[in-house]
């Protein structure tokens, strides 16, 4: 995975998915490594409390690619 | 110290036939593990033919009475989603079935926070002096508004009942209620709702479709709006109670998903093995959830006296709540 992104950010992708870090590949979808669209709220929410700022629905889709919505997590995070 | 309410009977019934996920794949589009991993339910439970809310109410009474080992009330409140009619409300036919004279008798509709609302309702009376003790209720037919070829809907809500018995005591008293928070929001009704058979559809002439008697609800934006209100509500009555969020023993929330009491318990920072779980076993029982997730962990001894409880719901209108309470030392049957 890209090192630059949040850790943290990463992290808890691959803890939703129940795989190591390095098997989340940038180009597979959330739909790819078995994330439902519960788990795409439960990562809005997640975001909510450990940051602070709102992820609208709709901006997290189960047929984005890891590489797009871990760069947009990341930059909510800043 | 003021005139509490406090928790001295409990008790519960679902109805016989059970309803697993194998059978809901074999009606409809969807699979044991689809239903498992988005709501962590198994089963849930169903009414069989002639068995209406009055019925579980009436059992799930019954029950609560014994355990409270009194035969009489002074109020009965009712809390239900699914009425046997429109009109009349059901109370009264429930008091009658329990033998328990002209007392005051009356429905709350609240939907899935109804539990939570008919408790404070009763908390009030007693409060004020008008009761001494007031039987609480939570029942549901809720299938009975369930489009059972919704997939949506149909894995999520079983039916079954529950009930309290609330006492006048002291705030110091185990099983005294401690602190309440209500909130509603009825810009979010369309959320959970059954278009037809009020006066707005009746006044509207057209005729209602054949599904327009069924719940409908939009399952995404209440999952996010049931967490992130059951939390806010849950922090409301922790502050008043002086509670710190770390040490409460248990969270008895409407048991609506798996997910989203695990979620709601991950917001107040608590092991998700402290969010108590029977959705597995008996659905979204609506209004009776609560009552009914109290009386299981009652009687698995999940619950022991002085255990710090936190009781919370979201649900149609929109509404929620939450309650504090220190679990007493009383008879689960």
């Amino acid at each position: 995975m890209d090192t630059t992104v949040n850790t943290r950010v990463v992290e808890l992708v691959a803890a939703k998915a129940e795989l190591p870090v390095a098997e989340l590949g940038l180009e597979r979808t959330f739909e790819d490594i078995g994330l439902d669209s519960l788990h795409l709220m439960e990562i809005a929410l997640w975001m909510q409390k450990e940051y602070g700022v709102v992820i609208p629905e709709g901006d997290l889709r189960h047929d984005q690619p890891l590489g797009e919505a871990l760069a947009y997590l990341d930059a909510k995070t800043r | 110290m003021g005139r509490a309410a406090v928790l001295t009977g409990i008790g519960s019934t679902v109805p016989e036939q059970v309803v697993t996920n194998d059978m809901l794949a074999a009606r409809m589009d969807t699979s044991d593990e689809w239903i498992r991993s988005r709501t962590g339910i198994r089963e849930r439970r169903r009414v069989g033919v002639g068995t209406a809310t009055s019925d579980l109410a009436v059992e799930a009474g019954r029950r609560a009475l014994k355990s409270a080992g009194v035969e009489s009330v002074d109020a009965l409140v009712l809390a239900t989603t699914t009425p046997d009619h429109p009109c009349p409300a059901t109370a009264p036919t429930v008091a009658s079935g329990l033998g328990l004279g002209p007392i005051p008798a009356f429905d709350v509709a609240a939907v899935c926070s109804g539990f939570l609302y008919a408790m404070a309702t009763a908390a009030g009376l007693i409060s004020l002096g008008t009761a001494d003790r007031v039987l609480v209720v939570g029942a549901e037919a809720f299938t009975t508004i369930i489009d059972p070829d919704d997939r949506n809907t149909a894995p999520i809500f079983g039916d079954g009942a529950g009930a309290v018995v609330l006492t006048a005591g002291h705030q110091s008293d185990r099983g005294a209620l401690l602190a309440f928070d209500l909130g509603a929001d009825g810009d979010l009704a369309d959320l959970i709702v059954v278009p037809a058979g009020g006066s707005r559809q009746r006044t509207s002439g057209v005729e209602p479709g054949p599904t327009d008697h069924f719940m409908k609800m939009q399952g995404r934006t209440v999952f996010v709006n049931a967490v992130n209100r059951m939390t806010e509500s849950s922090r409301t009555v922790l502050r008043r109670t002086g509670w710190d969020p770390g040490s409460v023993d248990w969270l008895v929330g409407h048991q609506a998903n798996v997910r989203i009491l695990h979620a709601v318990a991950d917001q107040l920072d608590l092991p998700g093995e402290r969010a108590f779980v029977n959705v597995d076993s008996v659905g979204n029982t609506a209004a009776a959830s609560i009552p009914l997730a109290l009386d299981d962990a009652a009687r698995a001894g999940r619950l022991a006296p002085g255990d710090r409880v936190v009781l919370t719901a979201f649900g149609g209108g929109a509404t929620w709540g939450a309650i504090t309470l220190e679990w007493p030392d009383l008879a689960a049957l």
